[in-house]
């Protein structure tokens, strides 16, 4: 850069102009030209121009290979011809690696012509290294460049070894070393101690091994060996090996060429893969029983000689075993060869050495007779020596000879009597028959002998193992062991010697089904007693949970009920329970059940309140949630609405029992605060001016019935006013008695109109209108009466005019509509009629005699030979509505002596009478109609 | 033709008699393992020599390989003989008489080579002669390499050895006969390489 600014600055201003413009261009033709200087030189090497500026120089030395690691100068010489040409010296040589301006700082002019830049080798470093100058001070021009590989000098190589492949290929290979990144010549060199072999080349770029030929080797001859490694940047070798190559053999594998069978022996003939004389070797002999995966082998030193034979011993008769071997040097040097192809053989048979196991099952069918069904085991493969063709089974009764059959099947069945049998078995093969198994069939009523005891299961090993403890007996021959799932009947079972305490279960034991174990002791005279256990496997959550019900349910508790999961699904010992339960928007409880529980109580639960509940079924593996259930707390506990509605109906009704005594007892208690006064008419002074009642006949034979007796009212019409009337009270009574007008028996008062009945056929439209009265009866108040007079009538002065201070109406019924019927209901309510009826007839005795008689002709009137009268009369002061009736009555005291008068002055009813008709004629000038045919009717006495 | 200078012959003669005294432990179990590799090569080779005997009567035809057919064997310039007095073979020191068995097979390879050579000619379609031959030639060449290395390792000079003469051009059964000689030669001198090493072997135990 310094050079350039110094030729900038000396030249005029165009010809810096020039530059600039030529500068892109010389950018570009020096790119350009280095692309295409690469191109070319990658098919070269390196680039050496033969003219122009680009023959100008040349770059020494050129190396195809840079080593890592090392430094590398080059140098740049210009051409004379060029420094005279292009006026440009080595001072303006720029060097590049790969586009890469080197800094000038590495450059050393050595002189005009030559530049030199030193290089460390990296393994980054690029080529191509150029250099090039600028003509002209601007456009650089690359004059030359090389390529080459940054590489690395072999490494020595090291681990040489070599193995001998039987006799033929003798190999050794090596460790390379580093990669070197540069094609690299390994040789494997191999020499004997007089003779130099030719160089082993390995082939398609292997270089870590070669194969040395068969014709430069020997056994039995040192071979030294060494690998030389050599590429651009240097060479290598490793140790020497010096290696006998039968110390490095490994044999071929021998091949088995027959196997010769005995009963309990084989015997192998291979052939060897190496002559005695060229590699004595010895062996590893394998053999298994086939589908076994453990092989034994025969013992090393039985094998250490050079043989080509080998007879195995002690072998199992009438077993297929597999067989294979492998050798090695004697020498133990070298390697061990593969493992021979396996070969296949089977030793002969011989008889049975045991006879199979034996029990039996016993089903009583009647008294005498017994199906015994034998069953016997096969064989197992080792006990049996060969192929069983059959079984001959003897059954004998008492030492005699019972049944003796042939047969291949494994069970029998017989039927025998209660007596006691000997069953014995035996097996046959081709070489002969087994020792007979013996089993006792006891007579019937035989007492089982001691059984076992201590009966525990326990899994090991992925067994089902039982274990138990053995009767304190000596004379115990073997021990059955019985096994059975819950739902599966088909019994299996094994036998186990006499000094056996405990034993897996050799079946198809299943987990999580749960199996009852036996064990029965069999002894000479028969079995003991068997004693079972039931266990699993393996135990897993139950399938299904337990269905949770509600059996009661109440207000804080509820009784809970659920059934036994099946056996089937519950997979394992259920140990426990647990419920959960759970509010509406409340938290879940649970509570843990024991297993022998069926149904369990929760309490303190919320009344009225809505649960879930689920139960969790739990064994030793887990638990298994069964449905949920829901069920409502009641609002009220059991016997709580008992509580409170007895106790409330029992006060009702003590309440009203006492009300009814205080009544009847204390009835004047009563009478203060529920009736108050009333104006009795009877003192009234405007009795002194009514009408006369007329006499009334009274025919006992003609009305049988009371009400009867008193169906005409005797109204006194104290005023023209025929609304003033209309208001007395005193025709309520006659209410109940409208409902029998149609039987001719009306007896509407007419009180208040023009209603008066001449008879009583005519009472229903009078009973009308009087109807009509009773409407406004409630307006009309006594005083109005009294002060008015009756039709302007002035009461005698020497009369007492009295008026009750009372403006109560005279019958309660009449204000209260609804409690009439209540009076027509009761027992009394004719006489209540009768009462009104009296009150009325007293009404009219008082207005017609006045002081005290005005009450008893009335009376006579009613019942004076009735005695059922009187009956009914005390029934009616009794009942309230008799009450209410008689407390009508203003003066009580008068009503009392009135009673007991209708008892006495019967006699003198006539008076009574009198006195109405000189009423009756009294009225009869204003409105006869009105009461004049009652009177007469009833006293008899008035004329019509 | 062995070719022994003054020195060597002074040396050599230095290892006649008793066991060399100044060989170290080490050496002389060097020596043991290689005498008892030459034992077991030369056992090996005595094999493939019988072999050899047999091929190669079976390929040479008639009078070859009959039974009554037994020639005279002939000498060759060179080669020495494998066979000596008892006394002469029990007196040969160490180095003597490794020395001969080198000579032997040093000559006997080159024979063996020659004898391929004719029988190439003379039955180039036996094929597991001329490869039993190659391989004998080759054996008996590893064999002399061992004896070599053996001597050195007991510091005995191994001798130069002069090639022997060409053989002189003959006809074909002169030739079979020569190669059936330089077989038996060959045999014998395994015979005879057995017997020393058997010696040496006691000599140099393991």
């Amino acid at each position: 850069m310094g050079i350039l600014d110094k030729m900038l600055s000396g030249w005029s201003w165009f010809i810096y102009a020039v530059p600039i413009v030529l500068s892109t261009y010389s950018v570009t033709v020096s790119h350009g030209l280095t692309s295409r200087l690469e191109e070319q030189l990658r098919g070269e090497q390196h680039f050496i121009s033969s003219s122009g500026p680009f023959g100008c120089a040349k770059i020494t030395p050129e190396p195809s290979a840079l080593a890592i690691g090392s430094q590398f100068t080059a140098f740049c010489t210009l051409n004379e011809t060029c420094i005279d040409s292009y006026k440009q010296n080595a001072s303006q040589i720029i060097w590049r690696i790969k586009a890469t301006k080197i800094p000038e700082e590495k450059y050393t002019i050595i002189n005009q012509t030559t530049s030199s830049v030193i290089l460390n080798v990296s393994s980054s470093l690029e080529s191509p290294l150029t250099c090039s100058i600028r003509f002209y001070g601007q456009i650089e021009q690359t004059l030359h460049g090389i390529f080459f590989t940054v590489s690395l000098p072999p490494d020595k190589p090291e681990n040489l070894t070599c193995i001998l492949y039987n006799k033929d290929i003798f190999t050794c290979t090596w460790n390379p070393g580093r990669p070197t990144f540069l094609h690299t010549n390994f040789t494997l060199k191999n020499q004997w101690s007089l003779k130099t072999h030719p160089d082993c080349i390995p082939r398609n770029n292997v270089n870590n091994s070669c194969t040395i030929p068969v014709d430069q080797f020997d056994v039995y001859i040192n071979s030294v060996l060494w690998v030389e490694a050599e590429n651009a940047l240097g060479k290598n070798r490793s140790d020497q090996l010096t290696v006998d190559p039968v110390d490095v053999v490994k044999p071929n594998p021998p091949v088995i060429e027959k196997v010769i069978c005995f009963e309990n022996a084989l015997k192998i003939v291979w052939k060897n893969p190496l002559d005695e004389v060229m590699v004595a070797l010895k062996y590893n002999i394998r053999y298994k029983v086939t589908g076994s995966m453990t092989w034994t082998k025969v013992p090393e030193e039985d094998t250490a000689t050079h043989r080509d034979s080998f007879t195995l011993q002690g072998l199992k008769p009438y077993t297929e075993y597999v067989i294979s071997l492998r050798c090695k040097s004697l020498k133990d040097t070298g390697h061990w060869s593969d493992w021979s192809k396996e070969k296949s053989a089977v030793t002969l048979e011989t008889k049975p050495i045991k006879g199979p196991d034996l029990w039996r099952k016993i089903d009583d069918f009647s008294q005498r007779d017994r199906q015994v069904l034998l069953k016997w085991k096969k064989l197992e493969h080792w006990n049996a020596n060969g192929l069983i063709k059959g079984y001959t089974v003897t059954i004998k009764k008492k030492r005699q000879p019972f049944l003796m059959i042939n047969t291949t099947e494994t069970s029998y069945t017989v039927n025998l009597t209660k007596d006691a049998y000997m069953v014995t078995v035996k097996a046959y093969n081709k070489a002969g028959v087994s020792p007979e198994s013996m089993l006792t069939i006891p007579a019937k009523d035989f007492k089982e002998l001691p059984g076992v005891t201590n009966i525990t299961t326990f899994v090991k090993d992925k067994q089902l193992w039982v274990e138990w403890t053995a009767p304190n007996v000596s004379d115990i021959e073997r021990y059955i062991i019985e096994w059975h799932t819950k739902s599966n009947s088909t019994t299996e079972w094994q036998q186990e010697s006499s000094s056996s305490q405990c034993t897996f279960l050799q079946g198809n034991i299943i987990p999580m089904k749960r199996y009852m174990i036996s064990i029965y002791p069999l002894y000479k005279d028969g079995h003991g007693r068997g004693q079972s256990i039931e266990a699993y496997l393996k135990q897993g959550n139950p399938t299904i949970g337990p269905s949770i019900i509600t059996k009661k349910v109440g207000k804080n508790e509820v009784l809970l009920t659920w059934n036994q999961i099946p056996v089937d699904d519950q997979n394992g010992f259920i140990r426990n329970y647990t419920i959960f339960y759970k509010p509406n928007n409340g938290n879940e409880s649970s509570v843990t059940v024991d297993e022998t529980c069926r149904e369990y109580t929760l309490s303190s639960l919320s009344g009225n309140t809505q649960y879930l509940v689920r139960m969790k079924a739990y064994t030793d593996s887990g638990g298994t949630n069964g449905p949920d259930f829901t069920f409502t707390t009641l609002k009220f506990a059991n016997g709580e609405i008992e509580i409170i509605v007895i106790p409330a109906c029992l006060a009702f009704l003590f309440t009203t029992v006492l009300g009814v005594l205080v009544c009847f007892y204390k009835p004047d208690i009563f009478k203060k605060y529920i009736w108050p006064n009333v104006p009795d008419p009877s003192k009234s002074n405007i009795a002194q001016w009514s009408p006369q009642t007329p006499t009334r006949n009274f025919n006992s034979k003609n009305q049988p019935y009371p009400e009867c007796n008193f169906p005409d009212v005797s109204v006194v019409e104290i005023t023209a006013d025929k609304r003033s009337f209309s208001e007395q009270n005193d025709i309520k009574p006659l209410d109940p008695l409208k409902k029998e007008k149609s039987t001719s028996e009306g007896h509407s008062s007419g009180i208040g109109g023009s209603s008066c009945m001449s008879s009583p056929r005519q009472s229903v439209s009078d009973s009308d209108e009087s109807e009509s009265a009773q409407t406004t009866s409630s307006t009309v108040q006594y005083s109005t009466v009294v002060l008015s007079g009756y039709r302007d009538q002035q009461p005698p002065a020497a009369q007492t005019f009295t008026r009750s201070e009372s403006t109560q109406p005279l019958l309660d019924s009449e204000e209260r509509p609804e409690e009439s019927p209540a009076g027509e209901g009761i027992p009394g309510g004719d006489s209540a009629v009768q009462a009104n009826q009296y009150f009325k007839q007293n009404c009219s005795h008082a207005e017609t005699t006045g002081g005290e008689l005005h009450v008893e002709h009335p009376r006579q009137d009613l019942h004076p030979i009735n005695e059922e009268d009187l009956v009914k009369l005390n029934q009616l002061q009794a009942s309230d509505q008799g009450f209410q009736l008689s407390r009508a009555w203003p003066v009580e005291n008068q009503l009392e002596e009135s009673e007991s008068d209708i008892l006495h002055t019967n006699p003198e009813g006539h008076v009574g009478m009198k006195l109405e008709s000189s009423v009756l004629s009294a009225a009869t000038d204003e409105e006869p109609k009105c009461y004049l045919p009652q009177t007469v009717r009833r006293g008899g006495y008035m004329p019509q | 033709m062995e070719v022994l200078t003054g020195e060597e012959r002074r040396k050599t003669r230095q290892g006649f008699g008793s066991r060399p005294t100044r060989l170290s432990s080490a050496q002389s179990q060097e020596a043991a393992r290689k005498i008892e590799q030459i034992c077991k090569q030369v056992l090996l080779l005595t094999a493939n020599s019988q072999e050899l005997l047999q091929k190669y009567l079976k390929h040479q035809g008639d009078p070859f390989g009959q039974p009554d057919f037994h020639p005279e064997l002939m000498d060759f310039p060179g080669l020495p003989s494998p066979d000596l007095s008892q006394e002469a073979w029990l007196s040969l020191s160490d180095a003597e008489r490794l020395r001969q068995n080198y000579v032997a097979y040093t000559i006997l390879t080159d024979f063996l080579s020659e004898v391929k050579c004719w029988q190439e000619d003379l039955n180039p379609n036996a094929f597991d002669l001329l490869a039993l031959l190659e391989k004998s030639a080759k054996q008996a060449l590893g064999l002399r390499s061992n004896v070599a290395s053996l001597m050195k390792t007991l510091c005995f000079l191994v001798p130069l050895v002069s090639p022997p003469p060409a053989f002189e051009a003959s006809p074909d059964f002169i030739k079979k006969l020569k190669g059936w000689s330089i077989c038996r030669h060959y045999q014998d001198w395994l015979h005879r390489t057995e017997r020393d090493f058997t010696v040496l072997a006691q000599r140099y135990p393991l």
